[in-house]
């Protein structure tokens, strides 16, 4: 290792701010820092082993220092890559609250595997909880929709891109051009707002 | 905002990654690595090395090995401290997290002012973090003047204003677009307008 | 709290209305409202007011406090008041607010009625500042903050909590430190070594 490498927990480190610094939406996941992290985890750890060992045999405590200072980069190492991993989860929860079920590709592609998986688990979960909490009308209640007090039941939009055919609840179909302005109602179209589909003008 | 750091708190591996100057106390075997200037495998006595936070609060404060010397941005604040002359500091300058890192190290200042400094220095400035959030956002064109927390201080307070004068206003009945998919958005059509401007005529571009 | 969600609860005060139409009482979930008779006046919830309102069913009558006399009476003592004085009502600023907005007509002087309102709140908003200031450099540890409505609150959250919770912090490892060092560094090492540290560091 490079004598300024030794400082140790830098690239750890250096995952995290590139998390912060990164708009809202994920970047892309970094296997190979991840896998960096891991490896120097790894080797500290077996460095210590060793050096425990031969404490043990022979009561020497010169080597007492560096072994703290070692322990202390290793709990560092993996302070960061859990907050890593815990933040990204945290905003592939919100992810399921603002795109909904599904997500666009591009965005899908920033996630490791196991975190695809975190997201399909999260949805369903929540999909289920929705179920469960709207039961005595006999039907679930969309928690993502009237995130604040509604004003009406009909409201005004203006549809931002050819979306196509979208049927409401009573079986009328809606051709959605681009441009074009309709009066729907609020709780039938209020996502398609949110994921900017439509735009709410009055 | 509200900080009350945990394990996970990004925040909080922020501060501790800061680097504080230590003064080495004894003959440190192959710890050389830690002294830039080292010579040898070992560290020597005597030497000034900069140790990460996260290193040195796992220490105790009368360990044998490393003296922490309290950096002068505290000491160079106390004067204003005491004249309650602090809304002017221009504190993010100074440290960009000057109350956290003051917390880490108080217990290793002698003196006993660091706990008190960042304890008044806040305790000032409330005042004026209230007031400057009610005008609007622009405030904060000086990054300079406020530290981490202040500046998050300061982002919930504006968010509260805009919310109200919102309200006053009647307009902060509409659905709106959600902000990741806005960001989203915004990205994708930045990325398409990139391939556009890749896939221009070259005698295009001699023109322009 | 969004003021949206404020509004919200506001809308729940009841206010007169004169309809100009006849109905039998609606029962709603908490409580029925009616019957309507075509020119006489019945409380509804401020809600339905402003709903029925906008579908030209009825006209509204304003609140008493929504007066030139009373709120300039309002605005004098809440100058004169070194603390803040009771409201007419919980939410005068909501019900204020969409009673102007939704049926300007309905009520008399109403641009004028807007001016002093906002003023009173501009009084009570700078009144709450300088007591968040005096609480937060005197000595005591709590404040009484009577009579203040529920908007009113929310102008200084969630930013003055969250101010106080870090005074606090500091406060708590300035007299900490002052008392005792090396305790102080004993329990800053445990506050953040996390799940699964080991003993290594404790000696």
């Amino acid at each position: 290792m490079s004598r300024e490498n030794k400082l140790f927990g830098d690239k750890a480190f250096e995952l995290l701010k590139d998390l912060e610094r990164s708009s809202q939406t994920i970047p892309a996941f970094d296997d190979d820092g991840v896998r960096q992290v891991l490896e120097e985890i790894k080797a500290i750890f077996e460095e210590n082993v060793a050096q425990a060992s031969s404490y043990n045999s022979s009561g020497d405590r010169s080597l007492w220092p560096l072994l703290n200072y070692r322990h202390a980069a290793l709990q560092r190492n993996k302070r960061c890559l859990l907050a890593y991993l815990y933040e990204r989860s945290k905003r592939i929860k919100a992810l399921r609250w603002e795109f909904g079920p599904i997500i666009p590709g591009d965005i899908k592609q920033a996630l490791c595997e196991p975190e695809v998986q975190f997201f399909n688990n999260y949805s369903k979960s929540l999909a289920a909880y929705m179920c469960i909490a709207g039961c005595s009308q006999g039907q679930g209640i969309d928690l993502t929709n009237n995130l604040r007090p509604p004003k009406s039941l009909y409201i005004e939009v203006r549809c931002m891109e050819d979306y196509g055919k979208f049927e409401l609840d009573d079986g009328e179909l809606i051709h959605l051009k681009k441009n074009s302005q309709h009066y729907l109602p609020r709780a039938q179209v209020e996502s398609l707002v949110r994921q900017g589909i439509l735009q709410h003008i009055a | 905002m509200n900080f009350f750091p945990n394990y996970y708190s990004i925040e909080d591996i922020f501060v501790t990654q800061e680097k504080v100057e230590c003064k080495v106390n004894t003959k440190l075997q192959r710890m050389g690595f830690l002294d830039a200037g080292a010579e040898g495998d070992d560290l020597e006595p005597g030497r000034s090395i900069n140790l990460p936070l996260w290193y040195i609060k796992e220490l105790k404060v009368n360990n044998a090995y490393f003296t922490v010397s309290v950096p002068d941005i505290y000491k160079n604040v106390h004067k204003a401290v005491c004249e309650a002359e602090t809304t002017h500091i221009e504190l993010g300058r100074l440290h960009p997290y000057f109350y956290e890192f003051g917390r880490y190290l108080t217990p290793y200042d002698r003196n006993h002012v660091i706990g008190r400094i960042i304890f008044e220095t806040m305790r000032q400035r409330v005042r004026h973090l209230l007031d400057i959030s009610k005008n609007d956002g622009q405030m904060a064109k000086s990054e300079l003047r406020l530290d981490n927390i202040e500046t998050k201080l300061h982002e919930a307070g504006v968010r509260t204003n805009t919310q109200y004068i919102n309200w006053l206003q009647m307009t902060g009945n509409k659905i709106l677009i959600s902000e990741l998919v806005e960001e989203h958005q915004k990205k994708r059509k930045r990325d398409r307008s990139d391939d556009e401007g890749d896939s221009l005529p070259s005698s295009k571009r001699v023109t322009l | 709290m969004d003021p949206a969600i404020i509004e919200f609860i506001g809308e729940k005060c009841m206010i007169s209305i004169i309809p100009n139409f006849s109905n039998e009482p609606l029962h709603l979930i908490y409580g029925s409202v009616g019957p309507f008779r075509a020119g006489f006046p019945v409380f509804v919830p401020l809600w339905m007011a402003t709903h029925l309102r906008k579908q030209q069913k009825c006209r509204i009558v304003p609140p008493e406090w929504m007066d030139m006399d009373i709120l300039e009476e309002i605005k004098e003592e809440e100058k004169r008041s070194k603390f803040f004085t009771k409201m007419p009502s919980e939410h005068y600023m909501v019900v204020a607010q969409l009673v102007m907005s939704t049926a300007p007509d309905d009520v008399p002087r109403c641009e004028e009625l807007r001016t002093v309102i906002k003023d009173i709140f501009d009084i009570r908003e700078s009144k709450l500042r300088t007591s968040i200031d005096a609480f937060i450099k005197g000595e005591g540890t709590y404040a009484k903050l009577d009579n203040l409505t529920l908007l009113e609150i929310h102008s200084v959250r969630p930013i003055l909590p969250y101010s106080l919770d870090h005074i606090a912090r500091y406060q708590r490892t300035a007299t900490a430190s002052q008392r005792d060092t090396s305790m102080l560094s004993a329990s800053m090492a445990g506050s953040s070594t996390g799940p699964g540290s080991n003993s290594l560091f404790s000696q």
